[in-house]
């Protein structure tokens, strides 16, 4: 969270997270330059980056891709959220190693512009089985570096939360095409099946997490709310939430987050203006509402992020009733202070 | 995420698990056959000579397995001089038309890039053979 633009807001955490990351990448392609030099000697040295740099591009995506949705399932995976986007350029900066090697190897040689070799050299849009696979590479290789270089909180601000999440949603694209790109690719011509094991292993964990966890979001949103008293609508017994935390319901087309601390409930909106992430499963941390994704703060009673920060969510209207919380989905605007009830 | 993103995400991932799946299995499906790199019955390379004009032989020079030297050249090696007969890309069977000559020769298979011998392989007009 800052008030400022800064390359890197550099804390304790992002530092070990960021370590972690680097010590992987060195220890898997150390291992993997070693084991291939000592099994196949031949091997040349641009084969070795080309090979290792695909493998861990393809690793750190699969790793990418799952954290997600098991965040969404089990809270404890939530620490590997923190600095995802850490995790994503360098899976961009390793798939590129790849790419412009490969570029290199294959298409730098001849007497055209090695781009226009990619798409020129293998014509065989017609068959399956020889398709220039080169080409699903390149597009998602493209992908990653509009999302590489928009991973930073000035473009998260400048585009919006909607629209840079709709721009990172492309990674999904970018899966698809990396997919046909090595099907169609190292695939057809590779013996042995452990690899294509273990991409059909990779494609089916990705796709059930995914589904599973949206499944379980889209149940959520459809839950119907149907009582209603003065423009209030039942919500939960106070009882149910637990202290310093929320319960999330979902009130016609958006979720509130309805927070119990002190003896105080008090209702904002579900999503922080960071990155979209859900507050209410985050928790009161120093008086504040705190977003389990990024760390970012509210106060509870008017959705305002403390001095100097400047996010506001909206806050929303609420009643106790018999030990029940009733909400009023209609929010005030963003930043507006909001009585929170008191628990009896 | 917003209501509408949860939804396109719930979407695509649903397209996705359509999708890729049929995508992996036709990949695999529609593979073409590997080739076959190993033939244990036949011999890497035999050669022969006969005689084709009144001035020249004809070196024929099959070549049963699969050539994994990037470059394989054949070489008639006789008493006096040298002749480069020609390349050998692939498997199949290889002639040469060569002047006449009267000792036994050697056909040298060479892989000049390397500087590597393959094979030797002794030339007679009687007896020709690996």
């Amino acid at each position: 969270m800052s008030a400022s633009y800064q390359p890197v807001l550099w804390n304790r955490q992002k530092k070990i997270y960021d370590r972690i990351i680097a010590l992987f990448v060195l220890l898997y392609l150390s291992l993997f330059i070693s084991l291939t030099s000592f099994i196949n000697p031949e091997v040349t040295q641009e084969t070795l980056i080309i090979r290792s740099t695909a493998t861990l591009a393809l690793l750190m995506l699969h790793i990418i891709l799952m954290i997600g949705p098991l965040a969404r399932l089990n809270t404890a995976f939530l620490p590997l959220l923190y600095n995802r986007r850490h995790l994503g350029v360098t899976m961009f900066f390793v798939a590129a190693v790849h790419g412009t090697f490969s570029i290199i190897q294959f298409h730098a040689l001849g007497n055209i512009n090695p781009i226009l070799s990619l798409f020129l050299s293998n014509t065989h849009y017609e068959s399956l089985s020889k398709f220039p696979f080169e080409i699903f590479g390149f597009f998602a290789l493209i992908i990653l570096f509009l999302m590489a270089i928009t991973s930073h909180d000035f473009w998260l601000h400048n585009l919006g939360p909607r629209t840079w999440k709709t721009l990172h949603m492309m990674v999904y694209a970018a899966y698809g095409l990396i997919i046909f790109h090595v099907m169609l690719g190292v695939i057809q011509y590779e013996t042995s099946p452990v690899l294509t094991f273990l991409i059909g292993a990779g494609m089916i964990t990705i796709i059930t997490l995914h589904i599973v966890a949206g499944y379980r979001e889209h149940k959520r949103d459809v839950l119907e709310q149907s009582k209603n008293l003065e423009g209030f609508q039942k919500a939960c017994a106070v009882s149910v939430i637990p202290e310093n935390r929320a319960k999330v319901m979902t009130f016609g087309s958006e979720r509130i987050a309805i927070f119990k601390y002190n003896n105080k409930i008090s209702a904002i909106s579900n999503v922080c203006k960071h990155q979209n992430g859900p507050l209410g499963e985050g928790k009161i941390i120093d008086g504040c509402i705190t977003c389990p994704w990024h760390g970012y703060q509210y106060f509870p009673h008017n959705g305002s992020s403390p001095p100097p920060f400047k996010e506001r969510v909206a806050t929303f209207d609420v009643k106790i009733v018999d030990g029940e919380v009733w909400i009023n989905p209609v929010g005030y605007p963003e930043g507006t202070e909001c009585k929170p009830a008191v628990c009896s | 995420m917003i209501k509408p993103l949860r939804k396109y995400h719930y979407l695509i991932w649903w397209l996705l698990a359509i999708l890729l799946p049929i995508a992996f299995v036709a990949a695999i499906a529609l593979r073409p056959p590997l080739p076959m790199t190993k033939n244990a019955g036949e011999r890497a390379f035999t050669a022969n000579i006969a005689p084709g004009t009144d001035s020249t032989f004809v070196v024929t020079i099959t070549v049963g397995r699969p050539i994994n030297v990037p470059s394989c050249v054949a070489i008639l090696s006789l008493p006096q001089k040298e002749i480069v007969l020609g390349i050998l890309n692939r498997q199949g069977r290889y002639s040469f038309i060569v002047p006449s000559f009267d000792d036994a020769g050697t056909l040298n298979l060479v892989d000049a890039i390397h500087q590597k011998t393959i094979a030797n392989i002794p030339l007679s007009k009687s007896n020709n053979a690996q």
